[in-house]
């Protein structure tokens, strides 16, 4: 089965029914009205829309969360999947601000959860481990704070830094390392090891 | 104010900044799992800009995670350094608001025994009723200060409790969990080289329990334990029981919704005392005597993570929905090359017809004899089989063995290149 899809500037695209499904907004549409008429996707353009329907063909047997099986061994293979991020969603992923931020934009809309939750852990992934300075760059964004506010925040962040540097110190085996690095007994030391689940 | 508002407006024409609130919220959502990094990662967002402050400050599921982290280096600082920590904690309450789903750590891993416990203690006495789930990771010594807080635990839902160092007496622990009012608790966890009395448990309420180096003397006890473990969902730990398999009094441990067993080391709680119709996915870790398992009893088994040498005992087994199967090779290369001889892996794998998936992890191969069988048993499977995938977590001179398996069956091989990526098996529930 085909099911057209049109985009904000007009654009038509045809796409297998199974795609078209990953969609959850478009999965309630097929099941209420079936797929005779064009589905007009007013907030998706077209370059969006075809990255989009790009990555939900390549995800096409994932399981949805409308199945019926959506528990257990699918729920946990999907989780599974999104905890690790493959090489390919990667590279799909790997795209200019503008076009990333339209591309988790449309997830919403469309209601694509695993896209959403690429987009958005991409993002975060991005932000992750930089200073302020550093996001504000990075997204071009000003620093709109009060002077007041900024002295406020400073004070705060440096109780934040604080406590970062003292774990990161902490983990690298400084002063506060955890005493399982005494030495233990053999049979002892076994027992406590945390293994690998 | 007017250069606040120049400086909004050229926000407003940044990318990030057509996004709607939900969204930006929705990334933030996707903070670093690791405590130490969403410090720094909360710090850095509310810090950006008015607008991601407010979102920041307006999502209380940020703020959720707390730790409480004196980290005490000498006597002299850790008084400053509680005092701190316990401010720290004061900010995550106040922007976590009323909401009771606090994930509280309690990190008092001090070699000595000078935590501050009359700064901390009459804190958490104040807050402690809003957690839904503790996990306290201490030393042995600071156990006894925190013993006024077994009474306030009402609420709690998850407890993990991890103990470092060595114990010097082996009754602090479970004056600890000894509640004044049951606990109703959903997931129990404890890990430390200690012998436990029962505490005060509702064991017909828990789904998910953990126990690692805890003593389970005497037998019996134990034992009567699990039989009340009646709706337990996963099973792990190493359980160490005794050396010798223990014959039950009252017949095999019933768990009727048992999904997930994993066991550190197969020798301590045998499986085949275990009836569990609904278990789907069993991890074995480490080696041990081997025993017949009786395979019937886990009829709907889908995913197996095991240690090669058992890996004939396992296979040979009726396991008609196994779907997925993870080989750790780290014995001895000659037992590598037994399970994995030709005709011998193709002919075991054969009655799986659900198999879909097999995960290798080989990192003990010198020999080039060895890792040529196993190529050539990869490829021949690969080519019986034209629905299985095969992962691989190996040494580079192994992954460039079997480089031509990738332009061979495109998509069907995948290279793991950082184990610790995958998410424990655990998580998935």
């Amino acid at each position: 089965m085909i099911v057209s899809l049109v985009s904000s500037d007009g654009k038509l695209y045809q796409v297998d029914e199974a795609v078209a499904r990953r969609s959850g907004v478009i999965y309630t549409v097929l099941e209420d009205i079936g797929n005779q008429k064009p589905i007009p996707l007013l907030n998706v353009p077209s370059h969006v829309l075809k990255q989009v329907i790009e990555y939900c063909e390549y995800h096409r047997t994932d399981p949805l969360p409308q199945d019926a099986e959506w528990s257990g061994p699918a729920r946990a293979e999907l989780v599974r999947r999104k905890a690790v991020v493959s090489d390919w969603d990667k590279k799909f992923i790997d795209c200019d601000q503008t076009l990333l931020f339209e591309i988790i934009q449309a997830a919403s809309y469309l209601d694509i959860k695993p896209l959403l939750d690429l987009g958005c852990k991409t993002v975060a992934n991005m932000m992750t481990g930089k200073s302020v300075e550093d996001i504000r760059a990075l997204f071009h964004i000003e620093n709109d704070f009060t002077p007041e506010e900024e002295t406020a925040m400073q004070v705060e962040r440096s109780e934040f830094e604080s406590l970062y540097n003292i774990m990161i110190k902490s983990m690298a085996g400084g002063v506060n390392a955890p005493v399982t690095s005494l030495p233990i007994p053999g049979k002892a030391r076994r027992r406590l090891r945390a293994p690998h689940y | 104010m007017a250069a606040r508002r120049v400086r909004n407006e050229s926000n407003e024409t940044t990318p990030i900044y057509r996004l709607p609130n939900e969204m930006i919220c929705e990334i933030f959502k996707h903070l670093p799992k690791e405590r130490w990094a969403r410090h720094k990662f909360l710090a850095s967002i509310s810090g950006t800009s008015s607008l991601w402050r407010h979102v920041a400050l307006c999502t209380p599921s940020l703020w959720s995670t707390i730790t409480l982290y004196p980290s005490c280096a000498s006597r002299s600082m850790t008084k400053f350094r509680t005092l701190r920590a316990i401010d720290m904690v004061r900010i995550y309450l106040e922007r976590v608001g009323s909401t009771i789903s606090i994930d509280l750590w309690l990190d008092f891993r001090v070699p000595t025994a000078i935590l501050p416990s009359d700064l901390i203690v009459p804190f958490l006495l104040r807050n402690i009723h809003r957690c839904e789930s503790l996990t306290i990771q201490a030393d042995w010594c600071n156990i006894p200060g925190l013993l006024p807080l077994s009474g306030y635990l009402h609420s709690l839902r998850n407890l993990k409790f991890r103990m470092e160092g060595l114990s010097t007496s082996t009754q602090t622990t479970p004056h600890l969990l000894h509640s004044s009012s049951e606990l109703h608790l959903h997931s129990l966890s404890i890990w430390g080289f200690m012998q436990l009395t029962w505490p005060n448990i509702h064991w017909e309420s828990l789904s998910h329990l953990t126990l690692f180096g805890v003593g389970m003397r005497p037998y019996e006890l134990f034992e009567t334990v699990l039989r009340r473990c009646t709706n337990l969902i996963s099973l792990q730990g190493d359980l160490a029981v005794m050396d010798d398999p223990p014959q039950l009094a009252l017949g095999r441990i019933e768990f009727p919704c048992l999904t997930l067993l994993a066991m550190a080391q197969f020798s301590y709680f045998p499986l085949f005392l275990i009836r569990a119709p609904q278990l789907l996915h069993l991890r074995i870790r480490e080696s041990g005597p081997r025993y017949n398992v009786d395979f019937t009893e886990f009829p709907l088994l889908r995913t197996i993570v095991f240690p090669l040498t058992h890996y004939r005992q396992f296979l040979l087994e009726t396991c008609p929905n196994l779907a997925a199967v993870e080989l750790l090779a780290e014995e001895p290369a000659a037992d590598i090359l037994k399970a994995f001889a030709p005709d011998s892996l193709e002919a075991n794998m054969m009655p799986y017809p659900a198999l879909a998936r097999i995960r290798l992890r080989i990192h003990q191969i010198g020999i080039p004899a060895f890792r040529r069988t196993i190529w050539t048993s990869l490829e021949r499977i690969l080519h019986q089989r034209p629905h299985l995938s095969l992962e691989i977590e190996a040494t580079p001179r192994f992954i460039d063995g079997v480089k031509d398996l990738f332009s061979m069956f495109p998509g069907r091989v995948r290279v793991v290149e950082d184990f610790a990526e995958e998410p424990p098996l655990s998580d998935l529930f």
